[in-house]
């Protein structure tokens, strides 16, 4: 019981990750962006929360849709736009730039001591059956996973601008030669992702109440890991691939002994390098694919 | 319709398009030949707005459209099909085709269009669902030209369509043109097979080395010499 | 001039270097720190240039090198007396010698390289982002060792300290200057041009028989044990190190640096570690109030990452390629303007159609 317990668990955190995953996977496939940003926008999520939780629920998880979807369109265009078509050091590097000085900006309004966001603190409660206890959060992760990565996969296959998305993801050059507008489709990447990352700051919000200004940056970066581990350049792979890094660290995290339960972070990075060096493209990537040449 | 006054173009310090000036009408079919790294190429792109325009103009029914952004460029109406045809190999031949539509103005008379280039393309409505990179390099080429109909063009670029293709299917894509130039659309065709051309073509101008260098009738065209003289140049 | 033309593209990083120290020199005790902080942040970032701006590879693992260095330098400078008693889980072999500044820069510098070779030699396979993530993942795992590893670092993060102050202005300069010829030295060499083939035209350089691998082993050493060595003038500076020294935030800026300078070039290293490294250090003395002349500039704590994030951003969103361009010193001399594509095909061809 205490395993299928911690496969469960594994299963709500690797949810988690995967929608990180999407969101950077959505910006990855239109620009070819590596966007260290994104874990910005959920620490600015979840910062909302708390300035917010005075107010009415709605209204609070509301104002955070806003802050992440407006901060994340308008770090494009103020950041990402100008250099569009730089070499990818250097945009990579701009995206750190901008994270560094978002974080800067937390510690300044918010001090360095955690503010408490805890809205949705009722989704604690377990749900019990038999021996299996559950938090409610566990199935609202799963909930949200599911419906949220069905309904990317929705919009992508569905709308017009789903269509320009992935048109400009295969080749931006011939996509922009019938017409795509370029400005759109990366607004529209960019704001999806931080539609996402408001989901994800509310979800982790309720594991982990204070809000500090790192709030979502190891998150964003496993995340990251995991999506390169899959394949980022494709949207199945690189969810894929966060869901099974946040997998990977949970189990690692429930199931290692005491003393070498420290040691997990690097046992699962000795994986990632593992991985990486049999399947360089990305461990889903279709056979005989090389890696992605970029960064 | 489509005029070009002088056009420059440039890779850094390299000029690349000097000084081309050339006319389309609607109605009509305009030849571009010459050999390879002339210019031509490049030449469209310039029209197009992706490669930017170095000096001189570019026109639209008189009006100036160089400086324009791509995207808005084809919104006006100018259509490319690009060199290697570029079909997005994982969308469906379907998706392809919508993708036309981003470049179209209004929705108005679509679904007319629609039928007239199924008429003209049967391959396209045939294979709808299946993804495009699963067609041959003939059926491509035709869904490259059925794309940029969809947008409605008043002047359609193309990018050496022949290339690759069996002489059987090529004769299938000059007729498709000549079925859209009847619909009083400006084509400017770019190849590097002059032969195959220059007879089709109301007129053909020969590019060497970003210049204009001769500019031919149909008849003139099967003067072989002319020609070799003219790619000589 | 015409006899120094081929050692130029060293003359400009040195004679820049000796004018940071020059400068240092005149200040104050406090502020001089600044300047050794900039001379050590040169030596840091020609390590990640000797790997990056060569190959063209991006590496996040740069800095675990230049831990390696700062923990074997401090750990073999502090005398064996009280090492057994700040740190008792220590490998004996560790615990019971100990040697002196020169040595220890010297060891920090070997492990560099030597970790870089183990490192490099299955990594070394890797291009683009997994390469990046693969480099990001050594950093981890040499975060997380040094940790939680009482046998090579002390218990649980804590500082590491009692380390032996010896790094001043003139050892810093002494060490930047070194790393500045090694890196010169090596791109001049027939194995660094071979590197350098391979970057501009990866097929190209294969197609001639560059055995790329092999390439990007030797200089990702190298750029190990300068790195290495660049962590033992660290450690000596500051007299003791944690982890999260030699972590995440010094990754950022040690690439920001390289990259505001422009990757190309050893000029470019140079001018943008100096550069960023002293913005960084004035900024954050002015969160504690800073004097110019008449004036005292007090910033709000987190204002100076702030002001760095956006000016780091900005002078990238102005010069995508560097403040030099990644070009290297070219005072009279005509300047040859780069053609980064010459035809109308590869113009079209970049954007990636998959059958």
């Amino acid at each position: 019981m205490q395993t299928i317990q911690a496969i469960i668990d594994a299963i709500a955190v690797g949810a988690l990750y995967a929608l990180v995953a999407v969101g950077l996977a959505l910006v990855f496939g239109v620009m070819r962006l590596i966007n260290f940003a994104q874990g910005e926008l959920i620490t600015a999520g979840a910062y909302s929360l708390y300035l917010t939780r005075n107010l009415p629920l709605v209204v609070s998880i509301v104002v955070c849709f806003v802050v992440c979807v407006a901060l994340a369109v308008a770090i494009e265009r103020v950041a990402f736009r100008p250099l569009r078509g730089a070499s990818p050091a250097t945009t990579l590097v701009a995206t750190f730039a901008v994270a560094f000085a978002l974080e800067a900006v937390w510690l300044i309004a918010f001090t360095p001591q955690g503010k408490t966001a805890d809205l949705l603190s009722a989704l604690n409660r377990t749900a019990t059956h038999g021996s299996l206890h559950l938090r409610w959060v566990t199935i609202t992760e799963l909930v949200a996973g599911v419906v949220l990565l069905g309904g990317t996969v929705l919009v992508l296959n569905r709308t017009t601008i789903g269509l320009h998305m992935r048109a400009a993801a295969s080749d931006f050059r011939a996509a922009r030669l019938l017409g795509v507008r370029a400005d759109r489709v990366i607004r529209a990447a960019f704001a999806m992702s931080g539609f996402l990352a408001a989901v994800v700051s509310l979800l982790l919000t309720v594991q982990q109440p204070l809000v500090t200004p790192t709030f979502g940056l190891d998150v964003t970066i496993l995340a990251l890991v995991g999506a390169v581990l899959g394949g980022i350049d494709r949207l199945a792979t690189a969810t894929a691939g966060g869901f099974l890094i946040g997998f990977i660290s949970s189990i690692l995290g429930d199931e290692l002994p005491a003393s070498l339960s420290n040691f997990a972070p690097s046992f699962t990075f000795l994986v990632v390098i593992l991985v990486l060096l049999i399947r360089p493209a990305g461990l889903l990537a279709p056979l005989g694919q090389s890696g992605v040449d970029r960064v | 319709m489509l005029e070009l006054d002088r056009v420059e173009a440039r890779y850094g310090a390299i000029s690349v398009v000097r000084g081309v000036s050339l006319t389309v009408a609607g109605g009509e079919i305009v030849g571009l030949i010459g050999p390879n790294g002339a210019g031509k190429t490049t030449t469209l792109l310039t029209i197009m707005g992706e490669v930017p325009c170095a000096g001189g103009v570019v026109r639209l029914r008189g009006k100036a459209i160089s400086g324009l952004p791509t995207e808005a460029t084809v919104r006006r109406g100018i259509a490319l099909v690009p060199e290697g045809r570029h079909i997005f190999a994982n969308l469906t031949v379907a998706e392809n085709l919508r993708l036309g539509l981003a470049g179209r103005q209004s929705r108005d008379g679509l679904d007319a269009d629609m039928d007239w280039i199924h008429g003209l393309f049967p391959v396209v409505g045939q294979f709808r669902e299946r993804p495009a990179g699963a067609l041959s390099g003939g059926q491509q080429q035709q869904l490259a030209i059925a794309r940029a109909m969809i947008a409605a063009p008043t002047v359609l670029l193309l990018d050496e369509p022949s290339l690759g293709l069996a002489p059987s299917v090529i004769d299938t894509v000059l007729g498709a043109l000549s079925d859209i130039r009847a619909r009083g659309v400006a084509i400017l065709l770019v190849e590097q097979r002059a032969q195959l051309i220059a007879g089709f073509a109301d007129r053909t101008h020969v590019l060497s080395n970003g210049r204009i260098r001769m500019s031919l009738t149909p008849d003139e065209a099967q003067d072989t010499d002319r020609m070799i003289a003219a790619y000589l140049a | 001039m015409s006899r120094l033309a081929p050692i130029r593209p060293l003359l400009a990083p040195v004679l820049l270097i000796v004018l940071v120290t020059l400068v240092g020199s005149l200040t104050s005790t406090a502020t001089q720190q600044n300047f050794i902080t900039a001379l050590v942040s040169v030596t840091i970032v020609i390590g990640l240039y000797v790997f990056m701006g060569n190959s063209g590879v991006i590496s996040f693992g740069q800095v675990s090198f230049v831990a390696i260095g700062a923990y074997a330098a401090g750990e073999l400078t502090i005398p064996t007396g009280p090492k057994h008693y700040v740190l008792p889980g220590l490998w004996s072999f560790i615990a019971e010698h100990s040697v002196g500044n020169l040595p220890s820069l010297a060891i920090a510098a070997g492990l560099g390289a030597l970790y870089a070779l183990v490192v490099g030699l299955p990594l070394m396979r890797l291009s683009g982002l997994s390469a990046g993530i693969a480099t990001f993942a050594v950093l981890e795992i040499t975060y997380n060792l040094l940790t939680f590893w009482p046998k090579i670092a002390p218990q649980s993060g804590q500082t590491l300290s009692l380390v032996p102050t010896t790094t001043g202005l003139t050892q810093a300069a002494a060490g930047a200057i070194v790393a500045a010829v090694v890196a010169f030295a090596y791109q001049r060499s027939r194995r660094g041009r071979l590197l350098r083939a391979s970057r501009e035209d990866q097929s190209a350089a294969l197609a001639i028989g560059v055995d790329i691998h092999r390439e990007r082993l030797i200089a990702f050493t190298l750029s190990g044990a300068v790195s290495g060595l660049a962590g033992g003038l660290l450690v000596h500076q500051i007299g003791s190190i944690t982890p999260s020294q030699v972590y995440l935030e010094l990754t950022f800026l040690t690439l920001a640096m390289l990259v505001v300078g422009g990757t190309g070039s050893l000029w470019g290293a140079t001018v943008g570690a100096v550069l960023v490294s002293l913005l960084d250090s004035y900024l954050n003395q002015a969160e504690n109030g800073l004097h110019l002349g008449l004036f005292k500039l007090t910033l709000p704590s987190g204002a100076a990452d702030l002001i760095l994030g956006v000016l780091l951003t900005a002078m990238l969103v102005l010069r995508p390629r560097g403040l030099t361009g990644g070009r290297e010193w070219q005072l009279g001399r005509p300047r040859v303007s780069k053609i980064r594509s010459a035809s109308a095909m590869s113009y079209l061809g970049r954007g990636r159609a998959r059958r």
